[in-house]
């Protein structure tokens, strides 16, 4: 196994601009902004955006980008949130080159009556562009997922579970991803595949001792996590491919771990992470790397 | 024997004549005191209001702490001035508390006016978010009709 040991700069613009009053609107463009490793499944609890160039006295530059930006819609529904998003995949440190770029919109709605204990839907129409391959495709991504919050006893999904001095989030979806690959340099990839996928993570999180009110110790303040374990899965098959090439099953697993060294005026965090397997829509070929990074975020 | 007397007043009716009070107070060289104590800061004292799990404000703040993961949390120790950005929700969990805060506007008063996911999420503070329910309830003493 070929191991890299990268240091990597996360970051997060999400800005507060306050408005110049009591009330602290937040309705303003960076407001909206949100900032991921990947918008598909953004709901999952935070995977920083990260970035890295190496260049080199004498050859080519070297680059490591795994960024999703989206920017909240504003509508006055009550029970979705609509979004415009974009990625971009490069990545020349592996074994194998990654290249990828998608643009499109996105939704989570809110499909059953109850909201606290209910199933939604995120799905998104995009552009992707394969740089390696040299594909340009039309997808799409239909993923159900359940939320449960502590509105009602037992588990909460998609939320956090809070313990003594620690916390513990669960997340998984399901669903479908369509891709129509409409262009290719090689003719053999032109088709149209259907992915069914299931993503499952798990974050554990130890939390700093609070310190922020220290005057009123009956007052509430959110946990922040001093060290962070994380376990992320996705498995995928291509039930339908019309294309001259058959994935299979293909999975991608990633396990790390992250030390926060401070929340403010950023997030900085210290982190590694061990990643292994493929993810053909996003042009990450079978592999496995160690990721050492040093994070930013906001 | 004598028994303790108490008068049950309706959170939405009692926040409106708060803020009825609140404004005469402000407009007033005389207002009402109570042994030297205005009579807006005596019905705080002396009712549940503050701490009532009834009242509007205190209804909003659990749903944000049940939003957040906590399971019977006690809405009064959350600040007023908490900053939203603290809980850090998903698109869902802010899908989540919208529905929760217009159950919440509904059940204060029936015609209150849909609350959307955009609201909610340009709130700032917890404050913030307890004016925008309060608003789609008409929890306003503009609305009183005696007082136009």
């Amino acid at each position: 196994m070929k191991k890299y040991y990268t240091v990597a700069f996360f970051c997060m613009l999400a800005d507060s601009a306050y408005a110049q009053s009591d009330k602290r609107d937040k309705s303003g463009f960076w407001d909206r902004v949100r900032i991921s490793e990947s918008m598909e499944t953004a709901e999952q609890k935070e995977k920083p955006a990260q970035f890295q160039v190496t260049i080199p006295k004498d050859g080519s530059a070297s680059w490591m980008f795994n960024t999703g930006i989206s920017y909240a819609l504003s509508s006055n529904l009550t029970t979705s949130v609509q979004k415009i998003s974009a990625e971009y995949h490069r990545n020349t440190l592996t074994d194998k080159e990654q290249n990828n770029f998608q643009a499109g919109y996105a939704l989570t709605q809110l499909l059953s009556k109850n909201a606290d204990n209910g199933l939604y839907l995120n799905a998104d129409a995009q552009y992707a562009y394969d740089g390696v391959d040299i594909k340009n495709s039309v997808a799409s991504s239909l993923l159900l997922t359940w939320y449960k919050d502590a509105s009602e006893k037992g588990l909460s999904f998609n939320a956090l579970n809070f313990f003594d001095a620690s916390s513990l989030f669960l997340s998984g979806f399901g669903g479908v991803q369509l891709q129509g690959i409409f262009d290719a340099k090689d003719a053999g990839s032109k088709g149209f595949i259907v992915r069914p996928l299931y993503v499952l993570a798990v974050q554990y999180n130890i939390n700093k001792k609070d310190s922020s009110n220290k005057k009123d110790s009956t007052k509430f303040s959110a946990p922040k996590a001093a060290l962070r374990f994380s376990v992320d899965y996705t498995g995928r098959v291509d039930a339908i491919n019309s294309t001259s090439y058959r994935e299979h099953y293909t999975q991608q697993l990633k396990v790390g771990a992250d030390y926060f060294l401070t929340y403010e005026p950023v997030k900085v965090s210290i982190g590694a992470s061990y990643n292994y397997g493929s993810d053909p829509f996003k042009g990450l070929k079978q592999q496995q790397y160690w990721l050492l990074s040093l994070n930013f975020g906001k | 024997m004598r028994r303790a007397r108490f008068i049950k007043v309706h959170p939405h009716s009692f926040y409106r004549i708060m803020q009825a009070i609140k404004e005469y107070e402000k407009n007033t060289d005389q207002p009402v005191k109570v042994k030297n104590m205005l009579l807006s800061k005596f019905l705080i004292t002396a009712s549940d209001y503050a701490t009532s799990g009834a009242a509007l404000h205190n209804e909003v703040k659990k749903a944000i702490m049940q939003t957040y993961g906590y399971h019977n949390p006690d809405p009064s120790t959350l600040g007023d001035d908490t900053d939203m950005e603290d809980f850090d929700f998903s698109n869902i969990q802010y899908i989540s508390l919208t529905k929760k805060f217009n159950a919440i506007a509904l059940k204060h008063n029936a015609t209150a006016k849909p609350i959307s996911v955009t609201k909610v999420r340009n709130c700032g503070t917890v404050k913030d978010c307890i004016d925008l329910v309060a608003a789609a309830a008409d929890l306003s003493i503009k609305l009183i009709q005696a007082l136009l």
